[in-house]
């Protein structure tokens, strides 16, 4: 059963617009001159219940307006929208107490009180019962491992450990859909690992629907077996992560630190976008880089070395100039 | 009901969070009474009346007054809510199962509740401290009445400035708005000169609108200064307008979210 579903879903802003300096501002006075943007086009998507899927694009994409839609916060200019059933900006409550939206740059706990405060005032907002909200609250604090910080001030907390209680909070009246807009978006590297296995487990566990925005690849490669590509509003690809990854994803970021003024010379095959004499980075193809790889630690006496996945930015650019065919 | 419940005690509990503030709240409360004190004695020096009040009724006004508008603060909610639409937080409000008016009211009333007891213990310790004798009324209907009129009065305004707030959707920057309430409202409200100083006509023409009976009216309710028909008259005045302002309200909140672009978040 489809528990989202878009047709032909389109967002327009109006964006006011001015010649630039003092004129410009006086002119603007008097003659307003509007553009028009498409934040998202005429775009299709059904989830089924119980899906993890990964919205994957570059900054303005559209990735956030459409989450906005599917929330129902803006309203979409055209096209079809049916979320649980529900027109999300009709913003009904019954609707509301079924989703939950958790974005990372936004709050809803209670900076002055404790996490245990704002949890008992969504206990209320949501008319969770007692032993319900009893229950969530034991199982999501032993899940995260917060039970220490439940009566601190949230002011005090780390960014790692506020968004585990924003989560708490989003997840305390067991929503069907979960919407997520960059959670891990600050976090370290520890703590962005221990939010994806929390989020595994909820949608395993629960059966919740999730649908996550992220910048950071990993996130949507180890948690999402679907992905959805987005760029300037338009759909790029809809399907499975790992076939998404292995036709698109086809080069290596190496970070490499010298341990004393080095001139690093280049290797066939191999982008170098940043050299100086202390570090390099190089951006390898995927199946060069074990041997790209050996090849620096063989010749250079190294301080530190890193492999990461590629910029999304840059995978976009390969789905969008392929025009999203992984075939 | 509950949830609203639950929102006003939130914010009852964030504003005793810091020790420090608490203690300059009262303060600053008891700091207006005495400023009132000083101001009046002066004024009053030489003379047994102006305006038909006394020194003893006068101080009273400003007692009682300083009092109910102590914690009246919806102010800020005009500020909160253009900020938080032109910041696109204003989404938080649309994204849980409350009404965003009803939410912006609890918040006002939990905070008011706080503000409320302070300005009491400091109204006591005013008149026990400086022995001033305030004049209330012995007409126990005349005292429900003024306090049925403060919790509406406080609705009212809340619901008023949320008006204001929400007009942001359309307009974007509402500094216009905001620094004309601001002016009308102090002075028909009876917060500048208590309203008995004004034009016959003026006082007339107040007598259809809400802001009187913010303040002054249960003021002089309470001082003893108007009776409890009057009272009652003020009460069904006021509350007409918190109904008609709380439909006015979701109608134009309804229209214009529509235009909310939800930047920022």
């Amino acid at each position: 059963m489809n528990i989202i579903h878009t047709k032909n879903l389109s967002k327009i802003f109006k964006r006011f617009e001015k010649e630039p300096g003092l004129k410009g501002s006086v002119k603007s006075l008097f003659k307003r001159q509007f553009t028009e943007k498409r934040a998202v086009f005429n775009f299709d998507l059904d989830l089924e219940e119980g899906e993890f899927v990964g919205l994957i694009g570059p900054n303005g994409a559209g990735k956030t307006t459409l989450v906005k839609m599917l929330t129902g916060i803006i309203a979409p200019t055209s096209g079809e929208i049916s979320v649980l059933e529900y027109y999300p900006n009709k913003l009904e409550n019954a609707f509301k107490k079924q989703y939950a939206v958790v974005m990372g740059q936004k709050s809803q706990l209670f900076f002055e009180l404790t996490p245990t405060d704002t949890f008992r005032l969504f206990k209320e907002l949501y008319e969770i019962p007692e032993n319900e909200y009893k229950r969530n609250v034991d199982y999501f604090v032993e899940l995260f491992g917060v039970s220490e910080f439940l009566n601190v001030q949230v002011r005090t907390l780390s960014l790692g450990e506020r968004m585990k209680m924003e989560l708490i909070v989003a997840l305390l009246h067991n929503p069907r859909v979960l919407f997520l807009d960059e959670p891990t978006i600050g976090l370290d590297a520890v703590a962005q690992r221990q939010m994806r296995l929390f989020l595994r487990e909820v949608n395993r566990d629960r059966g919740t629907t999730i649908l996550l925005t992220s910048h950071y690849m990993e996130d949507v490669r180890s948690l999402c077996q679907r992905s959805v590509v987005i760029n300037h509003g338009q759909k790029l690809y809809d399907g499975a992560t790992d076939k998404l990854f292995r036709a698109y994803q086809t080069h290596k970021k190496i970070t490499v630190m010298f341990d004393r003024e080095t001139e690093f010379a280049t290797i066939d095959g191999v982008e170098v976008i940043e050299n100086s004499l202390h570090k390099a980075i190089l951006v390898a193809p995927r199946e060069k880089s074990s041997e790209v790889l050996s090849n620096i630690m063989r010749n250079y006496s190294l301080q530190d070395i890193s492999v990461e996945e590629e910029d999304i930015g840059n995978v976009v650019e390969r789905i969008y100039a392929a025009g999203g065919n992984c075939t | 009901m509950k949830k609203y419940l639950a929102v006003a005690k939130i914010l009852f509990k964030a504003q005793i969070v810091y020790r420090f503030d608490v203690a300059m709240t009262a303060l600053a409360t008891i700091g207006v009474m005495l400023f009132a004190w000083i101001l009046w004695g002066a004024a009053f020096s030489g003379r047994e009346a102006i305006g038909g009040y006394t020194f003893q009724t006068m101080l009273s006004y400003y007692v009682i007054s300083s009092f109910i508008s102590s914690f009246e603060k919806s102010n800020g909610i005009c500020f909160e809510v253009s900020e938080r639409i032109r910041g696109g937080t204003f989404s938080k409000y649309m994204t849980i199962p409350a009404n965003p008016q009803l939410h912006f009211l609890s918040q006002s009333l939990g905070a008011s509740a706080y503000y409320a007891m302070f300005s009491l213990i400091s109204v006591v310790f005013f008149t026990l401290v400086f022995g001033v004798k305030i004049s209330i009324s012995a007409d126990p209907m005349a005292i429900l009445f003024a306090f049925a009129m403060v919790l509406i009065g406080l609705v009212f305004m809340v619901c008023f400035r949320f008006f204001i707030g929400i007009l942001t959707f359309k307009f974007q920057d509402i500094g216009f708005f905001i620094f004309v309430q601001m002016g009308l409202i102090s002075f028909l409200t009876g917060t500048i000169v208590p309203l008995a100083l004004l034009p016959e006509t003026i006082l007339y023409i107040m007598r259809f609108l809400p802001f009187a009976y913010v303040i002054y009216t249960p003021t002089a309710l309470i001082t003893g200064q108007i009776n409890a028909v009057d009272g009652l008259v003020g009460l069904l005045v006021l509350s007409g307008w918190m109904t008609t302002m709380m439909l006015i309200n979701q109608a134009v909140y309804n229209r214009l979210r529509m235009r909310f672009d939800g930047v920022g978040v």
